[in-house]
């Protein structure tokens, strides 16, 4: 007899594509249109009054600007230092492959506010020990000017460069060098001829990944940048959203669609035609490639590796360490100076500190869960089903994480503060709802790449003895899947734990979290209070990260 | 083109020997092949040849010049041996065209671009990509990447070409064609080749010697007829063709030297013609034959009997297992043979050879 029994699958898999459609679809329309809207008409007119105001087009230059020279000085950084771990003798090779995607790992607002110790103007430890040491008056460097933004900027994304060169390299066949070296060409010959024209598009993508890293970072821009006057387009944006007021939005608006068109066509050219042009490379025989012998370059290029780690990890961690000690900033480093104040005050006496770290845990928390699960169905539907529709609602899921935060946090508020009936704007929900949009990709992407790993017949196998769909999912699909489930609640639980791009736009007087106060301090002028709240969270990303890298066995973390 | 030399070669990687004092001359306009199960060293000793690996001991001649000398310092690099290398992937670069594939070793040699255009169209048409100089490597199959590989290994009239498991990336049919094209090459411009594979059959086709390896070490060098019908030792035997063994025991009758199978349940002695100075009563010994060099006969008519237990009908021929006590035999028998299942027969050895 046919027995009619509850079926989950058709509920489960059919609510995904809603809440996709609502948490995506339905805030990134309302951008466009929004966009497009003036005075409850549609128009170019934003648009029009967007490039009529000179200081939106210097930001546009000055991202383009930005973009450009750090992408640049990137590949010059990442691609030598990626080609000296892989392909030279360079001693504690292994190490330095680490080392060098460190700075990967730390808050870019938290780098920032370290070269803002290091290179200010005023009383930068820099400029402060240059000066007394060639007795100069005044100052040598300024961070707060675009090569500032740049010199910072660079330092903490060449590590794409790095690490898409490095894999690169690491997969190239050695035996497409050793056929040229068999034509009798020579080291630098092979390099010239055959080496570097198969990496190039390598070197390409990381740099269109730098560019878009850094289009869409604001935390850097905005302690650095916002101090001199030098305004890119997410720190103009938020300026807009700070004069609030119905213009400010919809001159918003119309600069995100500008700055997202600019990074997510980085990004597409780079998964459209780079992609491609990526040669397979691997070969089936797993043999060393031969590696140069630096000879007498290898001391001197040894130092100038450890120099390269001093200057991006050592040099601004000791700043924050130190700062954070400080009783008086500006004063002499004495130990008449040095204080545990600053670490109890945010601690155990500023109220802000323990609001922040509560909501921050809380939303981070929340919105791995959230994410891992709504990622879950989403790769499921897409590796396992055949629904209609599928690889559209996974592209929709990686669209808010190739578009810039500030963009996703003004859709977020157009769409719900209440205009269209719910009203979530200053509370903790809409900062968990552009969490949730922003990092559902990551889930996907982590689970899908599990999921394929499982073959179709160990669900059917599972069904056949009698399981229903949410059994066998349950008793087998979850379990096989269980260790890149881990690794991807962790992938988003760390970035969100510090997150400063979206939260900015986006929190209220009760939903303060880690990114906004440490933010808001620096900016109030507390460095030694904001260098002690950053030191916490740089042990706590540290510790974090080695206990991702211990939990996935090295695959996942930096 | 050239001979080439090695003496006393070896090579390990820490206590591991991968290649165990190897001696061997490969003669001017020869095709010896490198044969052997993997990890028996093959791939080492040609890469030692290349210049890719550095051999721990011995030396390496090309040509009357010394390339490779442990015990005297003297490495040439890869670069400097004037030798054409064929991998195993092909290493076609992905990111040149046909044309410049092939012209590679020239432009780097400094060749003027006219006479480059000249050679890389005769090599082309040698290898039968004439009109392809403008293709991709994405752009052509296996077996056209193939020859882009032999092409430029060709073009720079290397002393020596090493051939690193060419063709074991392509389909059987494909195999089997280009076997007989770089055979054809060869004859047709006379350049020494070194061959390594691990197909016996491609081996046994191609080569004019084979140097058949297996743990390291030299277990026969010959021509494939050599291998075949007089292996050396009982890897030999059974790495090439199929192979029956036996253990049997030597008595002496009468005036002759006479065998029994141990394991069999007819034991009759039968006589035995092998390399006599070899061999005295009392010895036990395996006796190695093929299955073709087995023929079924009456019981009356054969050195031993045997029963049926399973017979295959292969078109050309019948595959017959038969049991002799404890041990099976397998015979091949023309598809005409009638003998049936459980029936008992004779067996009739020749061409036999016998191993310790």
């Amino acid at each position: 007899m046919y027995q009619k029994r509850f079926r989950a699958d058709p509920l489960i898999l059919g609510s995904t594509f809603v809440i996709i459609g609502v948490l995506i679809v339905f805030p990134f329309t309302l951008l466009f249109i929004n966009s497009l809207k003036a005075d409850g008409v549609f128009t170019l007119q934003n648009y029009i009054t967007v490039f009529q105001a000179n200081r939106n087009y210097t930001a546009l230059f000055n991202s383009l600007k930005l973009g450009f020279f750090t992408s640049l000085f990137s590949v010059l950084l990442g691609a030598p230092l990626a080609w000296l771990v892989t392909r030279t003798n360079l001693p504690f090779a292994r190490l330095f492959k680490t080392l060098f995607i460190l700075p990967y790992m730390i808050p870019p607002f938290v780098g920032a506010i370290a070269w803002s110790q290091l290179l200010n103007r005023r009383n930068g430890y820099i400029n402060s020990w240059a000066a007394s040491l060639f007795g100069l008056e005044g100052h040598v460097f300024d961070v707060n000017t675009m090569p500032g933004l740049i010199w910072v900027m660079t330092l903490y994304l060449y590590p794409f460069v790095f690490i898409t060169v490095t894999g690169a390299l690491e997969r190239m066949d050695p035996t497409l060098e050793e056929a040229a070296r068999t034509c009798g060409a020579k080291t630098m010959r092979i390099m010239r001829d055959i080496t570097l024209p198969l990496v190039a598009p390598s070197i390409a993508g990381g740099a269109l990944l730098v560019f878009a890293s850094t289009i869409a970072n604001f935390g850097i821009p905005a302690l650095i940048g916002m101090q001199g006057r030098v305004y890119v387009l997410t720190t103009m944006i938020y300026s807009y959203m700070r004069s609030r007021g119905f213009t400010g939005i919809a001159m918003a608006s119309a600069l995100s669609i500008l700055l997202m068109s600019i990074s997510v066509g980085a990004l597409l050219l780079n998964n459209l035609y780079l992609k491609k042009k990526q040669y397979t490379l691997i070969s089936g025989k797993s043999m060393r490639p031969t590696k140069l012998d630096l000879r007498r370059w290898k001391i001197p290029i040894l130092i100038l590796a450890f120099l390269v780690v001093f200057v991006t990890v050592v040099m601004p961690f000791v700043s924050i360490s130190l700062t954070s000690f400080l009783d008086a900033w500006g004063a002499k480093i004495t130990w008449d100076n040095l204080t545990l104040k600053n670490y109890r005050y945010i601690l155990f006496e500023y109220a802000l500190t323990k609001d922040a770290f509560k909501n921050s845990f809380l939303l981070a928390i929340s919105a791995a869960t959230i994410c891992m699960v709504l990622g879950s169905l989403i790769a499921y539907i897409s590796v396992k089903t055949k629904i209609k529709g599928r690889k559209a609602l996974e592209a929709v899921s990686q669209l808010p994480y190739a578009v810039p935060g500030t963009v996703v946090a003004i859709a977020m508020i157009l769409a719900w503060s209440g205009r269209y009936g719910i009203n979530l704007y200053n509370t903790f929900w809409i900062i968990l709802l552009a969490y949730i949009a922003r990092y559902v990709a990551f889930a996907v992407r982590t689970t899908s790449a599990s999921l394929e790993q499982i073959h179709p017949s160990l669900e059917e196998a599972a069904r056949i003895s009698g399981g229903s769909w949410l059994t066998s999912l349950k008793d087998i699909v979850v379990p096989l899947i269980r260790p890149g489930l881990v690794a991807g609640w962790f992938l988003i639980f760390m970035p969100t734990l510090r997150e400063l791009t979206m939260s900015i736009l986006l929190w209220g007087p009760k939903t303060v979290t880690i990114g906004v106060a440490v933010f808001e301090m620096q900016e109030a002028g507390y460095v030694q209070i904001s260098a002690a709240f950053a030191t916490i969270l740089l042990v706590i990303v540290i510790v974090g990260n080695l206990f991702v890298k211990w939990l996935t066995k090295g695959k996942a973390g930096i | 083109m050239s001979r080439v030399v090695l003496e006393n070669l070896s090579k390990s990687f820490g206590e591991v020997n991968v290649v165990n004092d190897i001696s061997l001359e490969i003669i001017d306009h020869e095709f010896l092949s490198f044969l052997g199960p993997s990890g028996c060293g093959k791939t080492t000793t040609l890469r030692m040849i290349a210049g890719f690996d550095m051999p721990t001991a011995g030396e390496i001649f090309i040509g009357d010049r010394l390339v490779s000398s442990a015990e005297k310092k003297v490495f040439v690099p890869p670069e400097d041996r004037n030798v054409g290398m064929v991998f195993q992937n092909y290493a076609v670069w992905p990111h040149m065209d046909v044309f410049k594939n092939v012209a590679y070793p020239l432009k780097i040699s400094k060749v003027k671009s006219a006479d480059i255009r000249d050679r890389v169209m005769r090599v082309l048409s040698l290898v039968k990509l004439k009109g392809m100089e403008s293709r991709y490597p994405h752009q052509l199959s296996g077996g056209q990447q193939q020859r882009v590989a032999l092409a430029r290994a060709l073009i720079m009239e290397p002393d020596v070409m090493l051939l690193d498991e060419p063709l074991s990336n392509l389909d059987a049919k494909l195999r089997e064609e280009m076997r007989f094209e770089i055979k054809d090459i060869q004859r047709r411009i006379g350049v020494t080749i070194i061959y390594v594979t691990h197909d016996q059959a491609e081996a046994m086709a191609m080569s004019d010697r084979i140097l058949l390896l297996h743990e390291a070490t030299v277990q026969q060098l010959g021509t494939p007829r050599e291998l075949y019908e007089r292996p050396e030792n009982q890897f030999a035997a059974d790495f090439i063709g199929l192979i029956n063994f036996l253990r049997i025991e030597l008595i002496s009758k009468g005036d002759g030297l006479y065998a029994r199978f141990l394991n069999a349940d007819d034991d009759t002695p039968f006589d035995i013609n092998y390399r006599p100075e070899q061999l005295s009563p009392g010895m036990q010994r395996v006796f190695a034959v093929r299955p073709e060099n087995v023929k079924l006969v009456s019981p009356q008519e054969g050195h031993v009997t045997g029963k049926v237990r399973k017979k295959v009908y292969l078109g050309n021929i019948l595959d017959y297992r038969i049991v002799l006590g404890k041990e099976e035999i397998r015979v091949e028998a023309p598809s005409t043979a009638k003998y049936d299942i459980d029936q008992v027969v004779g067996l009739k050895f020749s061409d036999y050879v016998i191993f310790e």
